[in-house]
């Protein structure tokens, strides 16, 4: 009985074991197969969750992601187009990854450590986001691409908008969504207490003392994790002599510690001493509290960019106008005279994937769809500047778009430092250190001190 | 023979949580202290760099202020979610009508997600529009009106407060169970020797509910030095690093700045404090019991 009881819990145990260890080994097996499925951490994407076929027969499997989704007013045009195409397409297992906001650039440089780039995807520019990627042999060049498509040309683009994908002579990305700042203020706020737009920095502080008696901020602005003081502190900058030449060379030079960048800190320690911003920097951060500031009419003026133009209310759309930021004390430049501007996010082709014959014509196929007048005009109607240089429906654009655009076809169209600092560790200096001095934790000499040292560290 | 077999059948059910383990967490432990001795951008080829970032760690201001800045945490979860908890579940033990409902309320903050939580009181201290700076006006306590996220005085307190609020519940509920295990005789040859509720709590359920109360000191200090959620969704760890944790600075060391290999090295940081701490507590108590 004894040996009998032995024997069957012997039995049992390598049952049990053989069992366990090989639904473990068919779990890995299967994640293998099948990288996409359970390897990213971003949300799967709301298009291809319900109708995603099977990844079975001779069916290719695409990986996509991309950030236009969640509350990006973008995300409905853009994630239609995406479902359209993939019902066109049965033939192609599509896996679309669709991670909001900045979250996207996380979830790619994750993929990238993991050596699970998606095949193809949306992301920043710059050598700062680009140039690991490159070093690594990653990403393709955008003219092996466009040498096997059918409708994506060069000479679509504007050569300004290649550079931002510019790695030693190569393209690396095909430019997708181009931005321009603009400064918008409450008209009915300005007549109710009888003010003027500003136009020197005077009447910007004498704009100020009445709305803040009034219980209004004057200018929304906030900063967490940099964002989105960083394109407010480039556009200061660049109203003091030779900030923008300065910002150009830093690639070179990698001399951040310029007059310029002095004279734009300092203007930010006057602007919050002087109540121009909110009080709190930090908590109005990022671009939907401060957008929410000048939405709820408890703010007057506001900065804002084209992926912010759905979410600004209607009505508040009605009572704003489009305005140039006063001239700083101090500056050279007429502020009217640019906008800080760029392309935002490009196409990158994973060069594994494109090198795989049985890819490669699926995502050609695929990037011309997605750089298609059609679908470049369909996202258009939620706020996207197409990098592509096309003619756009105004009667599908919303009113704020069309002021936009129209309010900066005249400017100067100015990159901001991102686009230049060629280090990530130093940028990501650069955007912590744009929250303590606009909080007022730091002087402006420290905040130059800090940043530079960044970019000594990074030469 | 029968020793033989019954390792066997043992083992059988064990090796499955083995291999688990090892590929979910020993395997990344060592895959991290291998990255740490490297650097590494989580692309290009690794370097080797031996001790390179510990010792670049040790001299690193940034870090240490992070250091602070948990171990600040910790200090106040010790005193706020342990101290606290275990006097909330000791007269919540005595409760006898609505037992369960404070139970449950108290346990709600538990199962909210981090990041609502962190959101809602990103909007609290808001101090243009939120609620907490208009309470103190209406209050008539406008001196104490604070921009508490931008305020080098106050935003790393104000981080802490949401996160200390949320687990207090989980170490009420914890207590109350070990609480509930104390054998009414105890208790009750307590009382008939005059022992008042102080005394009783230290004198008899102290010593009862002893190894619950060591599990959730570990717990404590390991869950404050892990600290991510609250701090990452209401400021990013500033503004600078003001009101950042040692596991957020990992992440975004490694992450945002692309320094796979630093970033590891404040892992095996974070892993040897947590080691170093459950030894020399278990060593304390040890002592102590003893």
């Amino acid at each position: 009985m004894t040996w009998l009881s032995a024997k069957m819990k012997k039995s049992a145990s390598i049952v049990l074991a053989a069992t366990l260890v090989a639904g473990l080994a068919a779990g890995c097996s299967n994640s293998n197969n099948d990288k996409g499925s359970n390897a990213s951490p971003s949300t799967d994407a709301s298009p291809s969750a319900s109708s995603s076929p099977n990844n079975g027969g001779d069916k290719i499997t695409i990986r996509f992601a991309y950030n236009w989704t969640g509350a990006d007013p973008k995300a409905s045009y853009f994630e239609g187009k995406l479902k359209e195409y993939e019902a066109k397409h049965p033939e192609i297992a599509f896996k679309f990854e669709a991670t909001p906001g900045e979250e996207h650039r996380t979830k790619i440089k994750v993929d990238t450590t993991a050596g699970n780039l998606p095949d193809i995807f949306t992301y920043w520019l710059g050598p700062v986001n680009l140039k690991p990627l490159v070093d690594a042999n990653e990403i393709l060049d955008m003219d092996e691409y466009l040498s096997k498509s059918g409708t994506v040309k060069k000479e679509q683009y504007t050569d300004i908008a290649w550079s931002f994908f510019d790695i030693g002579g190569k393209k690396y990305g095909l430019p997708l969504e181009a931005f321009k700042g603009f400064f918008m203020a409450n008209r009915e706020l300005f007549q109710k207490y009888n003010l003027e737009y500003p136009k020197t920095y005077a009447d910007l502080i004498n704009v100020a003392k009445v709305f803040n008696d009034n219980g209004i901020v004057p200018f929304s602005m906030g900063s967490k994790n940099g964002q989105p003081s960083h394109l407010f502190f480039s556009y200061l900058t660049y109203q003091f002599q030779n900030g923008f030449d300065d910002a150009q060379q830093i690639p070179q030079t990698y001399q951040y510690d310029t007059d310029a960048v002095r004279q734009a800190a300092q203007a930010v320690t006057q602007m919050k001493e002087d109540g121009i911003f909110p009080s709190d920097t930090v908590a109005n951060g990022d671009w939907g509290p401060q957008l929410s500031l000048y939405n709820e009419e408890k703010a007057a003026m506001v900065y804002e960019f084209p992926w912010m133009i759905g979410n600004v209310k209607p009505e508040i759309v009605d009572k704003s106008d489009l305005i140039n930021f006063p001239a700083l004390d101090g500056s050279v430049v007429d502020p009217s005279s640019y906008t800080i501007g760029a392309v935002a996010m490009g196409l990158l082709i994973n060069r594994k994937s494109f090198e795989d014959p049985a890819k490669q014509q699926a995502l050609v196929d695929f990037a011309d769809f997605i750089n298609s007048d059609e679908v470049l005009g369909e996202v258009a109607k939620g706020g996207l500047f197409p990098a592509k240089q096309m003619e756009l429906d105004p009667s599908t654009l919303s009113p704020l778009y069309a002021k936009a655009m129209e309010f900066t076809k005249t400017q100067n169209v100015w990159p901001h430092h991102e686009s230049y600092v060629p280090d990530s560790n130093a940028y990501s200096v650069i955007l912590s250190s744009l929250d303590e001095l606009f909080a007022g934790f730091v002087s402006p000499e420290d905040y130059v001190s800090k940043t530079q040292k960044a970019l000594d560290k990074a030469k | 023979m029968r020793r033989k077999h019954d390792a066997v059948f043992y083992g059988a059910f064990v090796l499955p949580a083995v291999i688990v383990y090892t590929l979910f967490m020993i395997y990344p432990v060592a895959m991290s202290a291998g990255y740490s001795l490297t650097e590494w951008n989580g692309v290009t080829a690794k370097t080797f760099e031996g001790l390179g970032n510990y010792q670049e760690l040790i001299a690193d201001g940034d870090y240490w202020q992070v250091v602070r800045n948990t171990g600040q945490l910790i200090a106040y979860s010790l005193v706020f979610q342990v101290g606290a908890g275990l006097a909330i579940a000791y007269l919540l033990a005595k409760v006898v009508r609505g037992f369960r409902f404070y139970r449950s309320v108290y346990f709600i903050p538990v199962i909210i997600s981090p990041v609502a939580i962190g959101l809602m009181f990103s909007l609290f201290y808001n101090s243009d529009t939120g609620p907490l700076n208009h309470l103190l006006d209406s209050l008539g306590l406008s001196s104490w009106k604070r921009q508490w996220l931008s305020d080098p005085h106050t935003v790393l307190k104000a981080v802490m407060a949401p996160q200390i609020w949320q687990y207090i519940g989980l170490y009420v509920v914890i207590f109350l169970a070990a609480i509930q295990q104390v054998p009414e005789e105890l208790l009750e040859s307590a009382r008939m020797d005059g022992a008042g509720p102080f005394r009783t709590f230290f004198n008899v359920v102290m010593p009862q509910i002893w190894d619950v109360f060591q599990v959730c000191v570990i717990l404590a200090v390991t869950g404050s030095l892990k600290s991510f959620d609250h701090a990452w969704v209401i400021t990013s760890g500033g503004p600078g690093n003001a009101s950042s944790f040692i596991a957020l600075q990992m992440f975004k060391t490694a992450f945002i700045s692309n320094q796979i290999g630093y970033g590891s090295a404040m892992t095996i940081t974070i892993l040897a404090y947590a080691a170093l701490f459950t030894v020399l507590f278990k060593r304390i108590c040890a002592r102590l019991y003893n």
